[in-house]
């Protein structure tokens, strides 16, 4: 089955063609929703909700844009709407330095490691552009278009999370080096 | 000397740097390993690899979609059954969520047409239990012509109505009334709002799709 037959029967509600496409980008999906949520249950949360609208949306679904991206900007909206809706309710989080666990032996596994556990504990203004142009490689313009701020203040948001980011693997370094 | 702040190493990381700023970095090598590091770090993030997802994702979804062609299969009323105070309550809450979320952007005021529609179908939600089936027509021509009343207020033309945001309001409803149903799955009022909120987010998904391009994607 082709991926425009794949579209036509998912959005006909066929349980095969919905699953079949689920698990075509599920974990690229995941990837994005978990590290702008920086945590598990509310990542499987927002990732219910983003597929559950991408099979809604389906059958609108006009092929102006690849596929994979069309589910991939969904997953950012839901989680960035689910971390606005979050921000009402939650005061936002302190920047925790300490935080973290010993690594693994693996250098590139200790390293992947650092990095997730340490965007984990950015501010969530901060980790949203850094997961979105670093991680992912969205522009700030369509950045700030997602998050309803203007491409400089992505810009702007950017550096600030790199520095932080750059200044907790340090500390984290002078704890437990690895090779950034 | 003083040295570049890691913010501006994490701009020049990107682009270019001014003639100060490429004369100190000349000058100083403790800022150009921090760069390197940067940059370092940069290329890193973007080869992170994506974690698998987990399987109860994909269980979460099928037990919604599954539950989501069940709204048939609720079972109607039965005139001799008394509801509690509990079901009407949540029927209550319901109806109000309607009233102040739907259409309502997120952090904008809500729609001038809730609060009545909101007191009005209270009021019928109280007295669910003296003719369920009354009250269940009553509450959903209410809430219809609420919609209504709303969507003629802001109008489909509206630069600020949100289709998108008001479909994840009429979601949150539909699990709100999922939840009381499955303490209470012959409460005629919940049930009522339950199919209302599921037609209108129907209604709503085509709209979505006549305005998806001018979302940013």
């Amino acid at each position: 089955m082709d991926e425009a037959q794949l579209i036509q029967r998912a959005g006909r509600g066929e349980p095969a063609a919905l699953r079949a496409l689920y698990h075509a980008h599920a974990d690229r999906v995941w990837a994005v929703v978990r590290r702008l949520a920086a945590d598990d249950a509310l990542a499987e949360d927002w990732s219910q909700e983003a597929w559950i609208r991408v099979f809604r949306s389906l059958p609108g679904f006009r092929g102006e844009a690849k596929l994979s991206t069309w589910i991939h900007r969904i997953a950012i909206n839901v989680a960035v709407d689910g971390q606005r809706r979050r921000a009402r309710e939650i005061p936002a989080e302190p920047f925790d330095e300490e935080a973290g666990e010993a690594a693994g032996p693996d250098p590139e596994i200790e390293l992947a490691l650092a990095l997730e556990r340490a965007v984990d504990r950015l501010p969530h203004g901060m980790r949203q552009v850094l997961v979105l142009h670093d991680v992912e490689g969205y522009t700030h313009e369509e950045i700030g278009k997602a998050l309803g701020v203007a491409a400089g203040t992505s810009r702007s948001q950017l550096f600030k999370a790199r520095a932080r980011l750059r200044e907790s693997l340090t500390r984290q370094n002078r704890r437990n080096p690895c090779p950034i | 000397m003083s040295h570049l702040t890691l913010e501006t190493l994490a701009r020049i990381a990107d682009g270019p740097e001014t003639d100060d700023e490429a004369a100190h970095l000349a000058a100083c090598p403790d800022c150009r390993t921090e760069l390197d590091a940067l940059r370092a770090q940069i290329t890193a993030l973007g080869a992170l690899t994506p974690p698998a997802a987990p399987e109860s994702v994909w269980r979460g979804v099928e037990a919604r979609l599954r539950a989501e062609r069940e709204p048939a299969t609720i079972p109607l009323p039965r005139r001799s059954r008394r509801t509690g105070w509990l079901p009407r309550a949540a029927a209550a809450a319901v109806v109000f969520l309607a009233g102040t979320l739907v259409g309502a952007r997120v952090g904008g005021a809500p729609p001038e047409v809730a609060a009545p529609d909101s007191a009005a179908t209270t009021e019928v939600a109280a007295t669910a239990a003296a003719d369920p089936v009354e009250a269940l027509r009553d509450a959903e021509s209410l809430y219809a012509a609420a919609l209504a009343r709303y969507m003629a207020e802001r109008g489909p033309s509206d630069p600020e109505l949100d289709p998108v945001r008001r479909l994840a309001a009429l979601e949150s409803i539909i699990l709100t009334a999922r939840e009381a149903l499955a303490e209470s799955p012959d409460d005629a009022v919940i049930g009522g709002y339950y199919r209302t909120a599921v037609a209108q987010r129907e209604a709503i998904m085509s709209q979505v799709q006549l305005t998806e391009s001018e979302v940013w994607y």
